[in-house]
């Protein structure tokens, strides 16, 4: 076995990209670049079947959700919700956008917006007033802010002055009914929050503070919600336990070492984002030295270095498929405005 | 009448009659027993079995006493096979039963029956001893009889005597013995049993007095406890009145840390200390009565005559204290941090004033153990932290410990001086406020933890911090199973093992767990060969490569560059270069904006504390003129901080001549005196000061002869000199020399607490640095004032006996003023002090008459002709 080289290198963009999806079965991929350029790749072809201004300024994040729809935040204080209409089923579709719907934010902040879909509604979750640790959930069906100014302690916590800075990166997953937002701060700090739809408060349910540098990324196992990673702009990797929130009460008054539950540290710092596969048994880190790390999560080794960016990597995300007759696709989005894909385990 | 009389005298025979009756068949069954009347089994059992049918009221002492004499001492050893055989356990019972009646009877006898050496007879012997004596959980028979105390307290040195040593579980073994003897005496005393406290203390007493305290106290403090300590207040006095206070305390204030230390968890918090003493204080010193004398001789105890005990500590002192407080007001509870009663405060007091005592000892100081040192000073401390700052200054006032400290520095022994340091810094915390409070800079961490530990005791007061009490009394809560069960130490039955519990609370299987996890991950990935990266912040750390990151360090080009530099005390490097960087960055921002005015003091605090860890060259040089330039660039914003810097007791002598040194270069660069670099050589005055300036040759310089032409020739090459404004006028006087006097002043009259004038080196640098600036000052209006201040200053002085050195530089005063500041106007001069005048020739004609003083004489004879002179022409 030889070092991995990349598969294909995607050129078009020309800014740094900043974050980059898989959709629809892995068939496309998005990206979004500083310039506030949204490109939709084929994969098939690996050529861009779509491509627009979709802000004035830096687009930080793309998700998709539903059927084909794309959110795209900027730091020209929008986040744009747009309907794509691909060529899946006819190939000679033209590919078109529309803008179904703008939400406005104060983007102050370099964090990046999360999603969450459930059956009937599809949440966003970021910080809507800018320069603030706390951070908001929205509805889009609903079409407003419905939980606001998560993270904001109660009133005896507030005394003590305990500000973890801004918050850097967020996540927002369902379970249970109820709304659970990982959120890593300015400070090095990472906490996980209950968030009860229903009276609209949020409650601490862990925070720990690992890193010695601001948090840069966290990301939870999607598969079974049992664990989180968090990586910063030290050269720490982190990971947390998720299994104690169907416990939320009172937990953060309790020992912190039952929820870290391994840590690790690289020879450079600064890891600006992280991805864990599907399975859940390893993730990739966008590393600052232009280096792709690939870990494995259970243990938090080492498993691949991969190099090909000459400047820092901004973002990487894992396909869905992980048949063992095709690739197992992993992509890197990087500053000097190319995207690599990589062919992992 | 007569009848009357009759009947007494019929009824008394009658009763005789009875009772002889009884007596006899007594004797005739004991003689039956006797070898001569070959008696048989049955002749014996008759003769055990038929007295303890009959009253006991019966019987008369005597008969009973040579009863049981008889069979002691013929009965048994001859019949021994018989008790001893297993069907014979009736008879045994008997026998036992026969022993026990009269306790009082049977233990003195059956003590003198040990002598024999039949051996199954002994057995026999030893075994009703034992239910003579410990078996016997009521002692009451032998109350009240101090003769039974000593026999008690015999039994098992008899038994050893008489079988030699016996197996260390045999219950005669002395420390079982004494156990059980003193719990049964410590659970009958009044009011819980008959025995007087009178008894119970003389037997308890005696115990300990044959060295058994500790087994003695182990065993009766958890009783105590249980009887919340009522009535021993008395029992003690009796029982100090046999054994010595000392020994008790001692032995009960070991038993207790000991306990203390088997729980590590709690060991110091202050609950547990809290805990502990309240129950001491209930089992020492009771719950009813005055014992404050006794309290203050534990005290004292603990506190001086343990010192030197291995087994003493800071928690020795800790907990003797409180208990001590406890025992003195009697109700724990409700005690804060201003409730210490005027008593404990008085107690508190006495007990300080014996440690200071103990402690400005001369002997002690010299030939103490460091440990007793330590021990005392950590008392010292502790109890320093009970007093108010107003009740410290007192103490002070009243016992001149300052002096004493300063006696403890004079050793060149580093740990006194640290013990010294550590007391001066504590008084210092708990008199003053934050700024001003007195830090040698001396202990740090790691290397003298010890002693900053000991430092943070005077923070503790554990007698006053509210901790949730729960142990003052003994109904069942929680936590009384674990601090008074180990104190038991049941010395006749294995203890409940708590080991057994602290297993079983372990839980094997948690700690396993994760060891699996972690040994089982092997991982379905196989890693990908890795490009092995250099680590950047491994570069960080390495120090190969200091070499090449040296050249990268740029010098400062803005002032907060400089004090950023100058504050990095990790990098050698930036230090390094900062400081050399320094004088030139001065000097290039002087009339550059207000940048320097800004940072002026920020950077003199650098400069001043700069870190003397590196041995970077010339340190002390650059750092002496980046000073002087600091001055003499933006002299009135950073004057007074210098100054207040030097009068700092915070500062160290060495930075103190560092800034001396810096005031003298930076006046003459004001004056304009500073000679040029080519010129430097013929300027004696310059190479006087440099040799007055260097701290290591100070003491060469003062062996030099004081030079008169060094001034007059200054006058003539400054003759040849074009005029220049001096940069001193309006600042020598307010921003240099007035601010050194004030400081000299309150130094002097006690306000400040640490004087200059007390050393003799900075005494004479001080007046050399008044001196240079009066020298500046020659040509400036404000000449007058400073002269007259100087003679103020000066004057006074000739009554103190100064170190030679000093007054030499006093005298070289006059002779500027005389020679420099008036000399071409001596007229002027007598004009304005005629007073002052006379008194220095009176100081200087005192001078002339001292015996090996011939450096000072020069000068003084100098000084006096040129005074003649003055008033020859006037």
């Amino acid at each position: 076995m030889s070092a991995p080289t990349p598969a294909y290198i995607f050129r078009k963009h020309k800014a740094s990209v900043n974050a980059i999806t898989f959709f629809s079965n892995d068939k496309y991929i998005a990206s979004c670049d500083a310039n506030g350029i949204v490109c939709i790749w084929k994969m098939k072809t690996r050529r861009t079947i779509l491509e627009w201004k979709a802000h004035d300024n830096d687009c930080l994040q793309v998700h998709i959700y539903g059927k084909n729809r794309l959110v795209s935040q900027g730091r020209d204080h929008k986040v744009n919700l747009w309907q794509l209409i691909l060529d899946e089923e006819e190939e000679d579709k033209v590919p078109e956008y529309i803008l179904i719907q703008s939400i406005d934010y104060y983007s102050l902040s370099f964090c990046r917006l999360s999603i969450c879909q459930t059956k009937d509604d599809t949440y966003l979750c970021l910080p809507l007033r800018g320069d603030t640790s706390l951070v908001d959930i929205y509805s889009i069906e609903q079409q407003k802010w419905i939980i606001q100014r998560i993270g904001l302690k109660e009133e005896r916590d507030q005394k003590e002055k305990t500000d973890h800075g801004l918050c850097m990166a967020v996540k927002l997953f369902c379970l249970n009914e109820a709304f659970y937002v990982l959120t890593g701060y300015e400070d090095g700090s990472v906490a996980l929050w209950h968030v009860s739809y229903l009276n609209e408060k949020s409650n601490l349910v862990w925070l720990v503070k690992e890193h010695t540098a601001p948090v840069l990324d966290v990301v939870m196992d999607r598969s079974t919600l049992e664990f989180a990673i968090s990586t910063g702009a030290d050269n720490q990797i982190v990971k947390y336990a998720l299994t104690s929130t169907s416990h939320p009460a009172q937990q953060h008054e309790e020992d912190y070492s039952s929820i870290v539950m391994k840590k690790t540290s690289i020879k450079k710092s600064g890891l600006a984002a992280i991805d864990i596969r599907i399975d859940g048994k390893i993730f990739a880190t966008a590393g600052h030295d232009g280096r792709i790390r690939v870990f494995s999560c259970k243990s938090l080794q080492p498993l691949a270095i991969l190099s090909y960016h000459r400047d820092s990597v901004y973002s990487v995300a894992f396909a869905s498929v992980l048949q063992d007759t095709k690739d197992h696709w992993l992509i890197g989005g990087s500053k000097d405005s190319r995207i690599s894909l990589w062919s992992i385990y | 009448m007569f009848y009357i009389y009759i009947y007494v005298t019929l009824s008394s025979f009658y009763l005789f009659k009875k009772k002889s009756t009884m007596t006899d068949p007594l004797r005739i069954l004991d003689d039956a027993t006797l070898p001569e009347n070959k008696p048989d089994l049955d002749a014996i059992r008759q003769c055990l079995e038929q007295p303890l049918k009959w009253k006991r009221t019966t019987l008369k002492p005597i008969a009973w006493k040579h009863h049981i004499r008889t069979i002691a001492q013929t009965v048994i050893p001859n019949w021994a096979y018989a008790f001893n055989t297993t069907t014979s356990n009736t008879l045994r019972s008997t026998l036992e039963e026969t022993f026990l009646r009269l306790p009082k009877v049977s233990l003195p006898i059956l003590l003198d029956c040990l002598s024999q050496v039949n051996l199954s007879a002994l057995e026999i012997y030893i075994d009703l001893l034992k239910s003579l004596t410990i078996t016997m959980t009521d002692l009451t028979p032998y109350a009240d009889d101090r003769f039974f105390c000593n026999l008690l307290c015999s039994v098992p040195t008899r038994i050893a005597n008489a079988i030699g040593l016996g197996g260390t579980e045999s219950w005669y073994i002395d420390t079982h013995y004494f156990a059980r003897l003193a719990r049964h005496v410590a659970r009958q005393t009044q009011p819980y049993g008959t025995l007087s406290s009178a008894y119970a203390g003389e037997l308890l007493g005696r115990m300990i007095r044959l060295g058994h305290a500790n087994v003695c106290i182990s065993a009766i403090y958890p009783i105590i406890l249980d009887q919340q300590g009522k009535g021993w207040s008395a029992i003690w006095t009796v029982i100090e009145s046999y054994a010595s206070m000392g020994k008790i305390t001692e032995t009960i204030l070991q038993l207790v840390q000991k306990n203390q230390q088997q729980h590590p968890g709690i060991h110091k918090s202050i609950k547990s200390i809290q805990k502990i003493a309240s129950q001491l204080a209930m089992v020492l010193f009771g719950v009813d009565g005055k014992s404050s004398i006794r309290i203050e001789q534990f005290l004292s105890f603990a506190y001086i005559r343990l010192a030197n005990a291995s087994w003493t500590n800071t928690n020795t002192l800790r907990i003797a204290l409180t208990t001590a407080i406890y025992a003195q007001q009697k109700n724990v509870q409700g005690l804060d941090e201003t409730s210490v009663s005027p008593e404990s405060l008085c107690m508190v007091n006495t007990l300080i004033c014996r440690l200071i005592d103990k402690w400005a000892d001369p002997v002690f100081l010299k030939h103490g153990s460091y440990k007793e040192q330590e021990y005392i000073t950590a008392g010292l401390v502790y109890t320093l932290g009970y007093l108010s700052s107003d009740q410290i200054e007192t103490l002070m006032n009243e016992t001149a410990l300052r002096g004493f400290i300063h006696r403890w520095f004079e050793y060149s022994d580093t740990i006194k001086m640290k013990l010294a340091v550590v007391l001066a810094e504590t008084i210092s915390e708990l008199t003053e406020e934050g700024s001003s409070r007195l830090n040698f800079g001396i202990l740090k961490e790691p290397e003298d933890s010890t002693f900053l530990v000991m430092k943070t005791l005077a923070e503790k007061r554990d007698a006053l911090k509210k901790v949730e009490l729960n142990g003052l009394t003994c109904d069942g809560d929680d936590d009384e199973e674990e601090t008074n069960g180990p104190i038991i130490e049941d010395y006749s039955s294995p203890p409940v093992s708590g080991d057994e519990q602290q297993d079983e609370e372990l839980d094997p299987d948690a700690i396993l767990t994760g060891d699996q996890e972690s040994e089982d991950e092997d991982d379905e990935f196989e890693p990908y060969p890795m490009e092995e990266s250099e680590s950047d912040d491994e570069a960080l750390h390495g120090g190969s490569d200091t070499g090449a990151r040296k050249k990268r360090v740029k010098a400062p080009v803005y002032i907060q560059d400089l004090i950023v530099y100058l504050k990095d005390d990790e990098d050698p490097v930036k230090l390094d270069v900062g400081l050399s960087s320094a004088e030139q960055l001065i000097r290039d921002k002087a009339n550059a904006g207000s940048e320097l005015n800004e940072s002026a003091i920020e950077l003199a605090k650098r400069l001043i504390g700069f870190t003397t860890a590196y041995d970077l060259e010339n340190t002390t040089e650059r750092q002496k003129l980046s000073l002087a330039a600091l001055i003499a660039t933006v002299p009135e914003t950073v004057t007074g901080y210098i100054i207040d810097q030097i009068f700092d007791r915070n500062t160290s002598m060495e930075q103190k001549s560092t800034l001396f040194a810096s005031i003298i270069l930076a006046v003459r660069e004001l004056a304009g005196t500073s000679i040029p670099e080519n010129n430097k050589r013929q300027d004696e005055l310059s190479l006087e000061l440099e040799k007055q300036l260097s701290l290591e040759e100070s003491k060469s310089s003062t062996s030099i002869v004081g030079k008169p032409r060094v001034f007059s020739r200054r006058m003539d090459i400054e003759k040849k000199k074009i005029t220049h404004r001096n940069r001193l006028s309006g600042i020598a006087g307010p921003v240099f020399f007035f601010p050194l006097l004030v400081g000299w002043w309150e130094g002097a009259r006690g306000k400040a607490r640490s004087w200059l004038g007390r050393d003799a080196l900075l005494a004479e640098r001080f007046v050399m640095t008044l001196l240079v600036i009066m020298h500046g000052a020659t040509n400036l209006p404000e000449r007058g004032r400073i002269v007259t201040e100087y003679f103020e200053f000066a004057l006074p002085l000739r009554f103190i006996s100064l170190p030679q050195p000093v007054t030499r530089s006093l005298l070289l005063g006059f002779d500027i003023i005389v020679n420099v500041n008036y000399g071409h106007q001596g007229d002027l001069l007598l004009q304005e002090y005629p007073q002052q005048l006379v008194e220095t020739k009176n100081w200087l004609e005192d001078i002339m008459e001292m015996v090996n003083a011939d450096d000072l004489k020069q000068v003084a004879l100098r000084i006096l002709a040129r005074l003649m002179e003055i008033s020859i022409s006037a």
